[in-house]
């Protein structure tokens, strides 16, 4: 042995060593192997389970991802009617006295939800604010009664709201104040139609200034058939 | 299939090969656990233990002969005696003043049988007992002794010499009685 003393003189130690049992006592080493090998197979039992739960971790991990994402991404989709409804208005205050037997409309489009900036937290394109009011002028025949112009016309699908694939429901209140929006505020690209002048022949025409092309509206009263003036442009001088 | 085969088996997990290495061991190694646990019982329980470690940690041993076979697994046998000994907190032992030594006649061991020899070493205490296998057969010296089993130096060649004193007092009695029994 290595670590025993090398006492070469006494054989003693050796003797001891090579000692494999004692006379008269019983050694039962299928017992003791047997015992030996269950524990180990218990051993291994218990690391294969080990790898088996944590295998079982891992998939319930991966199918909990998914689902915890889409439900997540589920609260930006906007509880919306089937049918998608614009509610214009009839834009009387916009246009000045005397021209409110002229056409045009505020549509306003307001989400139902009362905190529209955070459905649309993933989006990447621009988002229409809360009640956005958008401008329009259409071919609609002017009523003179005001009476029937207090209930707002609804259409479908009128306007869409600027960069949103959401179905924004816009209801208005009744009774809630439109904003006077001027018509020379709406200063548009000058690459845009202009489009947003009114007029009518017996009232005084307006003057839009859209980059370095001055716009004016034609006094004659040289209306289309469809309803929208004939607009004519010069260069500015500045 | 020679002793490397075997290992290289047992290392794959064959539980033939464990076995047939169990078997070729486990007596031996019974004898060297009750060297140090006196009883049976314990010892056999050692004896699972250890043989326990051994398979587990068989993959990191490098087979090198059947002796350095031999020398490993005892001293994971001798290993787990040791472990089972401190839980017992059998180790409590005071550094003695000098004690009158008489010195031990290891010729007359000589002239013992194995089982004899045996005989005599299991009835010294378990604190004699250990300190005399560990330096007189295991060959440890004294200050791996004392941090093996956290005493003192001292304390360890104390019970070396009590333990060879009474070791001998022993091989007198029983030359005695040998003696006897040869006269009648």
């Amino acid at each position: 042995m290595l670590n025993e003393n090398p006492n070469k003189d006494f054989h003693w130690k050796s003797k001891l060593d090579d000692l494999e049992s004692l006379p008269g006592e019983i050694f039962n080493k299928d017992a003791l192997w047997d015992r030996l090998h269950i524990r180990m197979q218990q051993k291994h039992g218990n690391k294969k389970a080990a790898w088996y739960w944590a295998a079982a971790a891992c998939l319930l991990t991966a199918l909990l991802i998914p689902l915890l994402f889409s439900k997540k991404n589920g609260n930006t989709i906007v509880k919306s009617n089937p049918a998608q409804q614009t509610i214009q208005t009839p834009a009387t205050n916009v246009l000045p006295e005397g021209k409110k037997d002229s056409f045009g409309f505020i549509t306003t489009i307001a989400a139902e939800n009362k905190k529209p900036a955070n459905l649309f937290e993933n989006t990447e394109k621009m988002i229409a604010p809360a009640n956005h009011k958008v401008l329009t002028f259409e071919n609609v025949p002017v009523k003179k009664n005001k009476e029937e112009l207090v209930e707002p016309v609804v259409i479908k699908e009128a306007v869409e709201p600027l960069g949103t694939n959401s179905n924004a429901v816009a209801l208005v209140p009744g009774k809630k104040k439109l904003r006077v929006v001027h018509i020379n505020e709406l200063g548009e690209p000058a690459d845009k139609p202009p489009a947003m002048t009114a007029q009518k022949t017996e009232h005084h025409s307006f003057q839009l200034k859209l980059a370095n092309q001055e716009v004016f509206v034609n006094p004659s009263g040289a209306y289309t058939k469809t309803g929208f003036t004939i607009l004519s442009s010069k260069n500015s001088p500045n | 299939m020679n002793t490397s085969e075997l290992i290289k088996e047992a290392k794959s997990g064959s539980a033939a090969a464990q076995k047939y290495l169990f078997d070729l061991l486990a007596d031996k190694m019974l004898m060297v656990c009750r060297r140090y646990v006196k009883n049976q019982q314990d010892a056999e329980e050692l004896v699972l233990d250890g043989f326990f470690k051994v398979f587990k940690n068989l993959s990191s041993f490098s087979y090198q002969g059947d002796a350095a076979l031999h020398v490993w697994v005892k001293r994971i046998m001798i290993n787990e005696c040791l472990m089972f000994l401190r839980k017992k907190n059998v180790f409590k032992m005071v550094t003695e003043g000098q004690v009158e030594e008489i010195p031990l006649q290891e010729k007359a061991l000589d002239n013992l049988a194995a089982a004899e020899i045996f005989n005599l070493i299991i009835q010294l205490p378990i604190g004699y007992r250990t300190i005399f296998n560990l330096h007189v057969i295991k060959g440890m010296p004294h200050a791996e002794i004392a941090s093996l089993l956290e005493i003192a130096e001292g304390t360890s060649k104390s019970q070396l010499s009590k333990a060879r004193t009474l070791l001998q007092k022993f091989l007198s009695q029983n030359h005695i009685e040998y003696a006897k029994r040869k006269s009648q």
